[in-house]
């Protein structure tokens, strides 16, 4: 139902309804049954083109109101593609609502005839007055912008809000919800524009200064076209900062005084609660100095109305010179008294100025301050609202030292502490930086000191904010010195400070002096420095008001400098808002741009290269934290400890110098501080040397090294024997040929799942995996319940199973997952979902042996990705599979979530809530946890724990070649390899923290096997010492640390997962516990091997000792790789030849060699082996 | 710079807290999450509230998590920055206030990052009771060197950067957003260059001074609230150093904690990780 016209327009301001009436026009003219959005549009257009030329000329809408403002043609001129010419794609813009509107029913002429009275106007179509409503609802809704909308369109339509109760909608409201209708936007993209960019150009107006008549274009869109953001009125007064960026430049170094000035008067207002403000930060004196300025000038408008007229006394001097108090409190008292008669004033704020001055003041002193605060205090009382007090401090100790030597002050008297942390720029160095420093980057762009320190001698014109004293008799001894030089010397006025106008003089009377005065400079300043520091350190002795003074003196070198006269001169006459100043700054800015390229690339490449230098020393502190995972980095880790010890001792020597130097001395102090601590470590080495002898006798534990109970397979290939007994039903061996192939079980179909075809399930799942058996069992056992639809869970029939592996052996359950996705859906590739949940975002995973053989393909898609919406893309492109997912009790609670909902649902939803079908899937949850059976004590007991194979990565190896010694006499009985076994270093672990010289002599030998006899390694021990000795830091704080991660760990462990895993372990269909696999016999067996090679090629009178770190890495390869032919290769063809290349290098000294296989812990390997993550070539040294 | 701050305009309005309802529209505040402790995520310079998305389903089961834009983030409204209230920190803490006040929030974890950090620190000086706890992402009391203190800085450089983001905006933007970034993750460096770019450049430039020019060192102390410093492995803007001089000088009970990551802005580059840290943050309070 079509609403009339009249009254479609009475929900319009004046500009919409003008913009209404003329798409009326244009639909009547047209004889179209209903005015449309696409007639408004229209209109919009056409009304608009008539002012601007470029556009087209047909249609000729002639009404052409004055009161339509081009709102909608400049925003597609902003919103339009730079792809075509926009006088093409106007055109083409009209051409395709001419079409459209030519394609709309016209009204017979009947029919209009026949309309009623009014209806010579095509009533509004529904379209159109929804448009209106929504736009109505939306202004109603956002009454800010309608008036932000209203005060920048200060026409007409000001006045019809007001009048009629309901809302009058804006142009701009009403075109942007005609934007919104789907015809609109439809005859929009025919045209090449996207309302949605159409929309965004209205909302987002250019800056003001394009909205001026003649900006016709919209230049790029750099700083320099942006006002400082007030708008119109800004742009329109010609007082106030006009040009957009730079006097916003002058704008922005405002550095929050007034801001600051503002906080102190609002304390200062309150009714209540603490009244007396205590400014403290390092920018706290600046603000003080800011807010007496701000009094002094009578400068209210930053101050609460109620402060009008407020006085400042500072009593500073009189607290630093620490005359008896009481005579300026008398005088306060009087003028206050005074006050208090005539009812003037709203009071006094006294200002006691800088803390420190008090707190550092001698024993007598501590009486008069004693007294003067006693006396303060009483003031306080009988003055009550008309006296405040302030003070500041720069730190806040040295408040609180102040209020530890008047406790209950700041109840006393209503202190209330303002934290200042604004610093003016410039100043910032000149407060802690000797005037130098500060002239070192003047050159960068000189005018950015004088902007920045325009205001100090204005601020030290107060002759409050110094040590008087002081100041008078330096210049004096400043002004004799530039009387050696300038002809005219003006003895010091009492209102300006001289220099500057001793450099009036200089710059007007006398041109050529100041040329001279530049030559001159450095001698002057050297000389003026010099006179600073001797009158800072008088001053100090005196007053305690360096400060001050050195404030004063950083403005000195500056104002000497003829290019900074002007600057200071003008600052002082004018202030900082001068638009000459601004010009000039303009005018160097510009200079300045041309010159950045080069220095920015300088600075890129610095600020690239210092994080390059810290790398190293990061990543250790890192790997401090990861316990698991210290072990590799030790070397590192101690550069960096050593460091931080001497960044504790003298910070100064790494942070007073600058970034550059900084970057060089980084590396220098790392290594200087390295060395001594290596001497150290050498130190114990050679004792353990010495005391090997006596090894013999400590080998006590022999027996002591459990086996684990079960019965180590190990990867042998005569396992299988081992299982026949536990499985069911006996094994024909003839079976197993058919169970190599996989089964290519179909999930839906669960018959194929019988009893034989269990037996061959669990023969050929056995035979892919080589170990664990009883697991292998447990698995087969469960996927056939869960197949045969006997499940635990659930009425409804679902296809997805659920398993969790608990318990040790990483590789082993991996295998037994892979082994069972080739077994049912057919190829360990494409059916195999293998996500290590520990690992967070792919962030830099370590890079360990173990974890290298398996993941290595998703590495780059996963970086950055969620672990769930990992999962998820896996899912998707893989739908059949088993999914395993390692470490769950690491679990992050979006996976949390996820797999809860899973296991639930049979759905996997990701992060962003689309969810994957599991119903093919087979989720294995594992977890190093074990529930029930604990098989924990069996792990201890191990030499080679699982963790240290884990974090085993693969290094550079290298071959030593020692001449005989006489210990190897007394342990070269039969045995020709050897291999410092892991006992010791876990006895090594419990005893070194406490004591490291107790510990070399418990140190425990242990002697894994009896063919093998162990030998401590000396390697060995060093690195044990490194990883827990560190020399720069003291024990306790070791400990601490220690405790403290390991808590840690263990707390966030237990806070996060632990209810969760629980509770989710009990919903899985099947709980399979493995069992720890037994590093020990591995060894064994591969020493066994090593030996062998060893024996053939040296014979039986050397030695070949193997590090630890070298057996575990070895054992970490056997362990994760699928069959030991690549390692056997390793051991013939890398290993074997070594030690041959060894012999002929040893053959001069033919007797007792020992030998000594070793890891270089600071090499990772270039080359790997074929098919196993071992290096190449070892090292003969 | 008189001081004429009678100004009508609607930014004044933002101060002066009498319209809080409209301060929370202005600064896109949005409560998510059914806990019932209260998490305040605040974002640093360069970003918008969108920057915790990946960090926020972490936490909504937990917490009620609040979420705001500061106000000179891309987000909002320029209309809003006025260059006269916000040449302070404190002007910024003023809107925090508000917004936790307008919430009724009366106690409440804070997570800040960067310039944010700064905010929390001043926030939780004038307002302790308001504050469980502090976690501060690549938090740093003062960006320049002084003395005895490696803020990372020199005044020159920054000045140069200053005028490098005058003279090109987008260029140094280009720039920048990888070097903040840190870590190769391209979705994280085209996000928050994003974000970066959405900032209209003066009042980009006019915050980067503000920053560049406060310093918090003097008012560390003050601080009562336990603090929990996140630092990554590798900031281009804060220094290692600078986490402990937080950890020496800060007043309340604080810890460090150093995350294997790089870059400036962990909760783009690496989010479950950065996420993971904070849940041990908060949760270990009790302690």
């Amino acid at each position: 139902m079509p609403t009339p016209v009249s009254n479609a327009r009475a929900c319009l301001a004046a500009e919409a309804a003008a913009a209404l009436d003329d798409a009326v026009a244009v639909a009547r003219r047209r004889a179209h049954v209903q005015t449309t959005s696409l007639h408004v549009v229209y209109a919009l257009l056409h009304s608009s083109s008539a002012a601007a030329p470029a556009g087209g000329s047909g249609g000729g809408a002639g009404t052409s109101s004055a009161a339509s403002c081009p709102i909608l043609r400049d925003a597609l001129s902003r919103a339009r593609s730079s792809v075509y010419s926009p006088r093409l794609q106007f055109k083409a813009l009209d051409l395709c609502f001419g079409v459209a509107l030519d394609r709309l029913p016209s009204s017979s002429s009947g029919q209009r005839q026949t309309g009623e009275v009014g209806g010579d106007e095509p009533p509004v179509s529904n379209s159109l007055m929804a448009a209106i409503k929504r736009s109505q609802a939306n202004q109603r809704r956002n009454p800010e912008t309608f008036h932000l909308y209203q005060q920048q369109q200060q026409s007409a339509a000001a006045g019809g809000a007001s009048s009629f109760p309901g809302v009058k909608v804006e142009l701009q409201q009403l075109v942007l919800a005609i934007l919104d209708d789907p015809v609109v936007s439809r005859v929009f993209g025919d045209a090449g524009f996207r309302s949605t960019d159409i929309k965004f150009a209205i909302l987002r107006p250019p800056p003001p200064i394009l909205r001026f008549p003649r900006a016709t274009r919209c230049p790029p869109l750099f700083l320099c076209n942006f006002s400082a953001g007030d708008g119109f009125e800004a742009a329109l007064t010609p007082l106030r900062p006009v040009l957009p960026f730079s006097p916003a430049a002058g704008h922005l170094c405002s550095d929050g005084g007034d801001e600051n000035c503002r906080r102190i008067g609002d304390i200062l207002a309150r009714k209540e609660g603490g009244r007396n403000p205590m400014l403290v930060g390092v920018g706290a004196g600046e603000a003080a100095r800011d807010f007496h300025l701000a009094v002094e000038r009578q400068n209210w408008t930053i101050l609460p109305p109620e402060l009008r007229g407020i006085e400042l006394l500072s009593i500073e001097k009189a607290a630093v010179e620490l005359k008896p108090g009481s005579v300026d409190l008398s005088s306060v008292d009087a003028r206050l008294e005074e006050m208090g008669r005539k009812g003037e004033a709203p009071g006094v704020v006294l200002n006691i100025g800088d803390l420190k001055d008090m707190v550092d003041g001698n024993a007598e002193c501590d009486e008069r301050e004693r007294c003067l605060v006693s006396e303060l205090t009483r003031l306080l009382e009988v003055y009550h609202g008309r006296l405040w007090v302030m003070g500041w401090s720069a730190t806040y100790e040295t408040y609180m030292k102040f209020l530890s030597r008047h406790p209950l002050l700041d109840k006393d008297w209503n202190l209330q502490l303002l934290p200042i942390t604004s610093v003016r720029s410039g100043k910032g160095g000149s407060l802690t930086r000797p005037p130098s420093l500060m002239k070192s980057f003047v050159p960068l762009g000189g005018f950015f000191p004088t902007a920045y320190e325009s205001k100090d001698p204005l601020l030290s014109v107060h002759p409050s904010s110094r040590c008087q004293h002081c100041d008078e008799k330096y210049e004096e001894e400043v002004s004799i010195i530039l009387k050696g030089r300038s002809a005219s010397v003006d003895q010091r006025d009492a209102r300006l400070p001289f220099w500057l106008h001793q450099s009036n003089k200089v710059d007007l009377n006398d041109g050529s002096n100041a040329a001279k005065a530049e030559d001159d400079k450095t001698i002057l300043n050297a000389k003026i420095m010099e006179l600073q520091t001797k009158w800072n350190q008088n001053c100090q002795r005196l007053h305690n008001s360096c400060q001050r003074i050195t404030d004063n003196f950083s403005g000195i070198p500056c104002a000497l400098d003829p290019s900074c006269v002007l600057g200071v001169e003008r600052a002082c006459n004018k202030g900082s808002e001068n638009p000459d100043e601004t010009q000039n700054q303009r005018g160097f800015g510009t200079s300045l741009t041309m010159s950045v390229g080069t220095q920015k690339i300088s600075m890129a490449s610095q600020s690239i290269s210092l994080p390059s230098v810290m790398e190293p020393r990061n990543k250790d502190l890192l790997s401090k934290l990861q316990v698991k995972f210290s072990k590799s980095e030790q070397l590192q880790k101690e550069g960096f400890q050593s460091y931080q010890g001497d960044d504790h001792a003298s910070p100064s020597s790494v942070t007073s110098v600058t970034t550059d130097l900084v970057l060089g001395s980084l590396p220098e102090s790392l290594s200087k501080e390295e060395s001594p601590a290596s001497k150290v470590k050498e130190g114990p080495l050679k004792e353990h040397f010495s005391c090997l002898p006596s090894a013999d006798t400590v080998k006590t534990n022999v027996s002591g090294v459990p086996v684990s109970s079960f019965a180590y397979s190990g990867c042998h290939d005569s396992w299988a024997k081992s299982i026949y007994p536990s499985i069911p039903t006996q094994l024909s061996n003839g079976r197993t040929s058919t169970s190599d192939k996989p089964l290519l079980i179909s999930s839906s179909i669960g018959k194929k799942f019988g009893l034989s075809n269990y037996k061959s399930f669990c023969k050929s799942l056995i035979d892919k995996v080589g170990r664990q058996e009883d697991a292998a069992i447990a698995v087969s056992q469960a996927i056939f319940h869960c197949r045969a639809g006997e499940r635990r869970r659930g009425a409804n029939w679902r296809g997805d199973i659920w398993l969790s592996f608990n318990g040790p052996d990483k590789i082993g359950k991996r295998k037994v997952a892979a082994a069972l996705a080739e077994l049912i859906y057919g190829s360990r590739q494409d059916n195999f979902i293998c996500i290590d949940l520990s690992y967070q975002d792919g962030v830099a995973r370590p890079n360990t042996i173990c974890d290298q053989q398996e993941v290595s393909e998703n590495d780059v898609q996963s970086r950055g990705k969620l672990n769930t919406d990992l999962i998820a893309a896996e899912l998707r492109k893989k739908p059949h599979s088993v999914v395993f997912l390692d470490n769950v009790d690491k679990a992050d609670p979006l996976v949390q979530n996820s797999l809860s909902q899973a296991i639930h649902t049979g759905r996997f939803p990701d992060s962003h809530g689309r969810e994957f079908s599991i119903n093919n899937a087979i989720f294995i949850l594992s977890s190093g946890r074990t529930q029930g059976q604990n098989f924990s004590q069996k792990i201890d007991c191990n030499s080679f724990c699982e963790e240290t194979i884990l974090a085993a990565q693969s290094w550079q190896m290298k071959i030593f070649l020692e001449p005989s010694q006489e210990h190897i006499s007394s342990s070269s009985k039969s045995n020709k390899v050897s291999c410092a076994s892991s006992q010791e270093l876990r006895y090594n672990q419990v005893y070194l923290q406490t004591d490291f010289s107790r510990k070399r002599k418990l140190d425990v030998y242990d002697d894994c096997n009896s063919h093998c006899e162990t030998l401590i390694s000396p390697k060995r021990a060093r690195t044990v010492s490194k990883e827990f000795l560190d020399l720069n830091l003291p024990v306790e704080e070791i400990e601490a640390n220690d405790h403290d991660s390991s808590s840690h760990g263990e707390y966030s462990k237990s806070q996060n997962s632990d209810p969760w895993i629980k509770e989710f372990f009990d919903l899985v269909d099947a709980t399979i516990n493995f069992r720890p696999f037994d590093f020990d016999a591995l060894a064994k067996n591969l020493l066994k091997d090593i030996s062998h090679i060893f024996c053939r090629a040296f014979g039986s009178e050397s030695l070949l000792e193997i590090d630890q770190k070298v057996m575990e890495e070895i054992l970490a390869v056997a362990w994760s790789l699928e069959d030991r032919g690549a390692l056997d290769n390793w051991f013939e063809q890398v290993l074997g030849r070594s030690i041959i290349k060894a012999k002929h290098w040893s053959n001069l000294s033919s007797h007792h060699n020992v030998l000594r296989l070793v890891a270089c812990e600071d090499a990772s390997v270039d080359k790997y082996a074929p098919g196993v993550l071992l290096p190449l070539e070892i090292i003969i040294n | 710079m008189g001081g004429n701050s009678n100004n009508n305009n609607i930014s004044s309005a933002v101060g002066s807290g009498n319209s809080n309802a409209k301060l929370l529209q202005v600064l896109n505040v949005r409560v998510v999450g059914s806990g019932d402790r209260v998490l305040v995520l605040s974002h640093g310079f360069g970003t918008d509230q969108s920057a915790w998305n990946r960090v926020l389903p972490f936490f909504q089961r937990d917490y009620r998590v609040v979420l705001y834009d500061l106000v000179c983030a891309g987000s909002v409204n320029p209309d809003h920055f006025d260059f006269r209230r916000y040449t302070t920190l404190d002007a910024y803490v003023d809107d925090l206030l508000a917004i936790l006040d307008a919430l009724d929030v009366d106690r409440c974890f804070f997570v800040g990052h960067s310039v944010s950090a700064m905010i929390g620190i001043l926030a939780a000086i004038r307002r302790p009771q308001l504050f469980l706890k502090l976690i501060l992402i690549g938090a740093s009391p003062r960006f320049l060197n002084d003395g005895d203190y490696h803020g990372g800085f020199e005044r020159g450089e920054i000045e140069l950067v200053f005028a490098a983001m005058e003279a090109n905006y987008e260029a140094w933007v280009q720039g920048f957003a990888p070097l903040a970034v840190g870590a190769d993750v391209p979705a994280a460096v085209r996000e928050f260059s994003r974000t970066l770019f959405n900032m209209r450049p003066d009042i980009s430039l006019f915050v980067s001074r503000t920053v560049f020019n406060s310093d918090l060192r003097g008012v560390l102390g003050l601080v009562r609230a336990p603090c929990v410093v996140v630092q990554t492995a590798k900031d281009v803007s804060v220094p290692v150093s600078v986490a402990t001089y937080l950890k020496d000088h800060l007043g309340g009970r604080t810890t460090i904690d150093l995350l294997p990551i790089e870059g400036h802005l962990p909760h783009l580059s690496a989010p479950s990780v950065l996420a993971q840290a904070l849940r041990r943050c908060l949760t270990c309070h009790h302690r």
